[in-house]
């Protein structure tokens, strides 16, 4: 999903720079209002994290594989602002020093999968929280279902996981699909992508319909499983 | 003393284990070729970087600017020369700075991946315009869905320069970026990004570029040490499960570490004076740092980036 420096067209790349920077600004003024001490080692920790889950695969059954992003995930361990930091530092660190991503996209890509994946996936994840609170008639004790990473967390985390990535996807197959729109030759040749959003969308969406938004969803689900077993005080969000 | 026979002998149960233990855990073989050309990618530049070079021998900091430059404008040009120009540039740098095989070995995957990508481009299907080979003809076009097929099948000169100048770009693209690692070394070449970042951003970028190889490691110790203790993943039906299991709670041991060290670096930096919201100061780009070298890139890029904004190229 990480989109190439070539694929995007001057228009459309310099409008997603515009639009991630007052997003990365608004993120590190309230991640100081969040994390009021310590905010820099655990920042710099969870874009580490970020970037090394993506080095993970993850079996399915059939024996296909597939990697997940991890947005939402990071997103309910250290909140949805912190988390668009480490996950754009983390993208920016894999366009540098490793090629994945291109310069030029690293808005593109910042604002698909750092920004719009986390908030969308954090955004469902809380709204089945909370709709599972308010259904139950309140706030309960600990330990029942509404205690943090109750069976509802847990379903709003796979779904918001799966909705967030495949957002995220869609995002990356318009903004490709919109480049012969945007972007033709004196002879009517596309200048950059040259794929028209009839063939992005399905190539882009299918693939993460069937295969990543799965894999992103058991990751979270299966993850969250394990720190709440092990390491419950670690919960934030 | 020979091998005993019980050893020799292969039941078939053993070697239906033996066959299936490949794709039962491709996860692992993937997760771990991910690790391990990611710390040979980074010792290889720090190997190639030490190189007496051309670029080797500039200011870090000078030369992101004008890589950077060079991607941008290249990314204006609409002409396949425009992009030639930059990749015989990216070409020509890599030879002056003794890294030209290195880049093209690099650029490999990328070409296979862009070009595997491009070549339907070429094709009527997806742009059209004039024929310069048919390929197929049906009696009548058909139409799936949204998608609509010709009756004749052509690869098209619309289509096919559209391809070429897609896998052009991006290999010229992907050429400078890489120029950029394979000649800086990478503690140099993260202080010299991070001098463009703003505030605490800066602190933020240098810690986790260090702790990324910390955590690397210890995913590449948690996969040998499965594989020391697992001969296989269990051959049923749930073994995907297991898999996924473990991956889960690797990833989890995994945050868990990464909090427990940002409290621990939390408290050293406390010892060692440091405010909550420290930054980095990185140090300003004095005349004194700018070489022979850095003169002879900065006039060599100002003439071609003059030269390919204003010629009847763009």
């Amino acid at each position: 999903m990480h989109i190439p420096d070539g694929y995007l067209g001057p228009i459309t790349y310099g409008s997603l720079w515009a639009a991630v920077i007052p997003i990365w600004i608004y993120a590190s003024k309230k991640v100081k209002e969040i994390l009021k001490a310590s905010q820099v080692p655990l920042l710099a920790l969870s874009a580490a994290f970020s970037f090394v889950i993506m080095m993970f695969n993850v079996p399915l059954p059939g024996g296909t594989t597939g990697h997940a992003t991890g947005a939402t995930l990071i997103a309910i361990l250290i909140g949805p602002w912190p988390a668009v930091i480490a996950l754009s530092i983390a993208l920016i660190v894999q366009a540098l020093i490793f090629g994945d991503g291109g310069i030029t996209a690293i808005g593109a890509n910042c604002f698909n999968m750092g920004f719009a994946g986390v908030l969308v996936g954090y955004g469902i994840y809380k709204l089945i929280s909370n709709f599972s609170r308010y259904s139950s008639g309140q706030i309960s004790n600990a330990g029942t279902r509404n205690s943090p990473l109750s069976t509802c967390h847990l379903i709003g985390a796979g779904i918001g996981a799966y909705a967030g990535i495949n957002l995220a996807a869609f995002l990356t197959a318009v903004e490709l699909g919109i480049q012969p729109l945007l972007h033709t030759g004196a002879d009517g040749r596309p200048l950059y992508s040259p794929f028209p959003l009839s063939i992005t969308i399905p190539a882009i969406m299918l693939e993460h319909i069937f295969i990543f938004g799965i894999v992103e969803a058991v990751v979270t689900v299966t993850v969250l499983l394990y720190i709440k077993k092990s390491h419950p005080e670690l919960i934030r969000g | 003393m020979g091998i005993p026979d019980w050893l020799k002998t292969v039941t078939r149960d053993e070697l239906q284990v033996v066959n299936i233990k490949k794709p039962r855990e491709r996860f692992l073989d993937k997760t771990l070729r991910h690790v391990v050309s990611f710390v040979e990618d980074t010792m290889f530049n720090e190997r190639t970087s030490s190189i007496k070079g051309f670029l080797q021998g500039t200011e870090p900091r000078i030369k992101i600017v004008i890589i950077f430059l060079f991607i941008i404008v290249l990314s204006f040009q609409k002409t396949v020369s425009g992009i030639v120009v930059f990749l015989s540039l990216a070409l020509l740098l890599a030879l002056l700075s003794g890294v030209l095989i290195t880049l093209l070995k690099r650029l490999m995957p990328a070409m296979v991946f862009t070009m595997l990508i491009a070549l339907p481009a070429a094709l009527n299907l997806i742009v059209d315009g004039e024929p310069m080979v048919m390929l197929h003809e049906f009696e009548k076009p058909h139409t799936f869905y949204q998608i609509t097929i010709p009756a004749h099948i052509s690869v098209t000169k619309q289509g096919a320069l559209s391809a070429l100048a897609l896998f052009l770009r991006v290999m010229a693209s992907a050429s400078l970026v890489f120029l950029l690692t394979l000649t800086t070394p990478p503690n140099r070449f993260i202080k010299a990004v991070s001098s463009f970042v703003p505030g605490a951003f800066k602190s933020i970028v240098s810690i986790s570029y260090r702790y990324i190889f910390f955590l690397t490691r210890k995913v590449e110790e948690f996969i040998m040490g499965f594989r020391a203790r697992n001969i296989s993943l269990p051959a049923t039906r749930h073994s995907s499960l297991i898999g996924q299991r473990w991956t889960a709670s690797r990833m989890g041991l995994l945050f868990s570490m990464s909090i427990r060290l940002s409290a621990e670096l939390e408290r050293a930096m406390e010892a060692r004076g440091y405010d909550y919201n420290f930054e980095v100061q990185s140090e300003r780009l004095k005349v004194s740092d700018i070489s022979g070298p850095d003169i002879l890139l900065i006039i060599f890029s100002i003439t071609i980036i003059g030269v390919m904004l204003w010629t009847p190229l763009m």
